[in-house]
């Protein structure tokens, strides 16, 4: 081979390496609902403080500030465990529609850089720059104008990994945190998994590191050694899955939201303030969340035909029944009629209930558009009454039966994706 | 019965463990919750005012003073901004301080109104 020859052969092997390497980016905000509010309050700034739900009602701490994790206050902590870790802790009530608003804002911002922009969850996101990042000067650049922009704009840290795929993005932006910049490349990939113990990889639960504990593998590199075949005879095709996260491998594409698969099922669920056994109250709850649900599939043009119900009692078993319509629905007074049916079969007196959900699935979309609807003077005076409550606001025309309403819950879905509407009390 | 519909949980986590649940104990801050109608002066504009730095995405508009209570406070920093929708209305709040509290101050940009939420004093 000529010195020519040889230089185009490295020149070439060099673009395909490139060519083959994405390049991901983890971007995850430091302890972001507290941040948030110690930005608001200045007087919480350096102090240890967990944010919460309502103060008096059942809740844990959602988030705890730097300080907070510190003295060894995790999120889903119950308060007086809390309080006995970090005496001092100052508890916060936390404002939904500040951190959605704060997060939608934020996604904009990444969107300036890539259309591949995929919402993990309200405060992280993956940012697929592969194809964009020679225009801002490299993936460097991007995480250094996304870190200046959140402190210039909200006051808030963020701390990010660049890395070949999502699995080692994840991982190395949360080795440096807070605010924290970690940059790993696929030439140091086997080196950093081959004594990282396996539960520090995103997917890899208790039971899971349990169950490969039981087997020797307590490592990365243990994990994507072990012969693939003994991996899927326990983990069944997952077990594929996992020796490839051992290897650092993950092909999983950054799904930007208009990419994402179409919902399966839409529900609401509440624990109530207080346990009842009080037909009225339990009534009312259900109807409450059977509007909710029906005002949600409406809005995305959704209909669905099982009812599912969830019913919780105050020792915390748990029971779901469901029942599938002939007919596809989105009426609130529907679901509900199924609902309550189905707590009547499920329900044993005089147990008290603590939390009730109801959900409707095997839906499709602009159902409406497709047939024609069988009961048009309910669908105008749906479209009326939709049309009332997004001028006014949620609950401003509903049922005399929800004049009494719980004004709680405020809830964000896991799901929560930008433009879906912010929870709000009322 | 087994279902695979995934339910929309709450947004605070509520405790696992019933027992040990306790009322939360109040901190040295003082909030007062309000919803009372309020004089504000505000600037708008896409220039941040001489003397001030415009930090939040949607702050063109910042309130600089506001009479409450017949009481005239003067804004010495605007600590957060956010939108929400109400209905049709958006709704801006921005959380200020004059030095010596904090207060909620809210912007119906419909209803083109001003209201004073909450006052928090340590």
């Amino acid at each position: 081979m000529t010195v020519a020859n040889l230089k185009h052969s490295t020149i070439a092997n060099r673009q395909s390496a490139i060519a083959r390497e994405r390049v991901v980016m983890h971007v995850d905000m430091d302890a972001f609902f507290a941040s948030v509010e110690q930005q608001t309050f200045p007087f919480l700034r350096g102090k240890p403080i967990g944010v919460c739900g309502d103060p008096d009602g059942r809740t844990v701490i959602a988030a705890a500030s730097y300080e907070a994790k510190r003295r060894g206050v995790k999120t889903a902590m119950t308060i007086p465990e809390a309080r006995r870790l970090c005496p001092d802790i100052i508890l916060v009530s936390g404002h939904p529609a500040k951190y959605v608003d704060t997060s939608t804002r934020i996604l904009a911002f990444y969107a300036t850089f890539t259309d591949s922009v995929e919402v993990f969850s309200i405060d992280e996101a993956f940012l697929d720059v592969t194809q964009t990042a020679h225009l801002f000067h490299g993936p460097e650049e991007i995480a250094r104008s996304i870190k200046a922009y959140i402190k210039e704009h909200f006051g808030l840290t963020c701390s990010v990994g660049i890395a070949p795929n999502k699995l080692l993005a994840k991982l190395s932006g949360e080795m440096h945190k807070p605010d924290g910049l970690t940059i790993l490349r696929q030439c140091e990939v086997a080196a950093l998994m081959e004594d990282l113990p396996v539960q520090e990889l995103c997917g890899i639960g208790p039971r899971t590191q349990e169950k490969l504990n039981r087997l020797g593998i307590r490592t990365c590199g243990e994990l994507g050694r072990y012969p693939e075949k003994k991996l899927t005879g326990i983990f069944g095709i997952v077990g594929s899955h996992l020796k490839h996260m051992g290897q650092g491998v993950d092909d999983n594409p950054v799904l930007p939201c208009y990419h994402e698969p179409a919902t399966k099922s839409m529900g609401h669920s509440f624990t109530l303030d207080r346990d009842t056994r009080d037909p009225a109250e339990i009534q009312r709850h259900l109807l409450q969340l059977s509007e909710q649900v029906g005002r949600r599939l409406r809005r995305d043009s959704l209909a669905g035909r099982t009812v599912s119900l969830v019913l919780r009692y105050a020792d915390f078993s748990t029971f779901i029944k469901q029942h599938s319509l002939k007919n596809y629905i989105d009426d609130g007074l529907r679901i509900y009629q199924v609902g309550i049916k189905l707590f009547k079969e499920l329900y044993q007196p005089p147990r008290l209930v603590r939390l009730l959900g109801i959900s409707v699935s095997g839906l499709v979309r602009d159902l409406k558009q497709m047939t024609a609807f069988e009961n048009s003077r309910a669908g105008s005076l749906f479209g009326s009454l939709d049309a009332v409550n997004d001028k006014y606001g949620e609950f401003s025309v509903a049922r005399a039966r929800l004049q009494e309403r719980t004004s709680a819950p405020r809830v964000i879905s896991p799901s929560w994706r930008p433009g879906a509407p912010t929870p709000v009390a009322r | 019965m087994s279902t695979s519909a995934t339910f929309q949980t709450s947004f605070w986590p509520v405790e696992d463990n019933p027992a040990g649940e306790t009322e939360l104990e109040e901190v040295e801050v003082t909030h007062h919750r309000l919803s009372e109608t309020v004089k504000v002066y505000a600037i708008y504009g896409d220039s941040p005012h001489a003397g001030t730095v415009s930090r939040f995405p949607h702050d063109k508009l910042r309130p600089v003073m506001f009479i409450w209570r017949n009481r005239e406070y003067r804004v010495q920093d605007v600590t957060y901004v956010w939108r929400e929708t109400q209905g049709q209305a958006e709704v801006y709040h921005f959380t200020v301080s004059d030095g010596a509290s904090v207060f909620e101050l809210s912007y119906n940009a419909k209803a083109l109104d001003w209201t004073i939420t909450g006052t928090y004093t340590e």
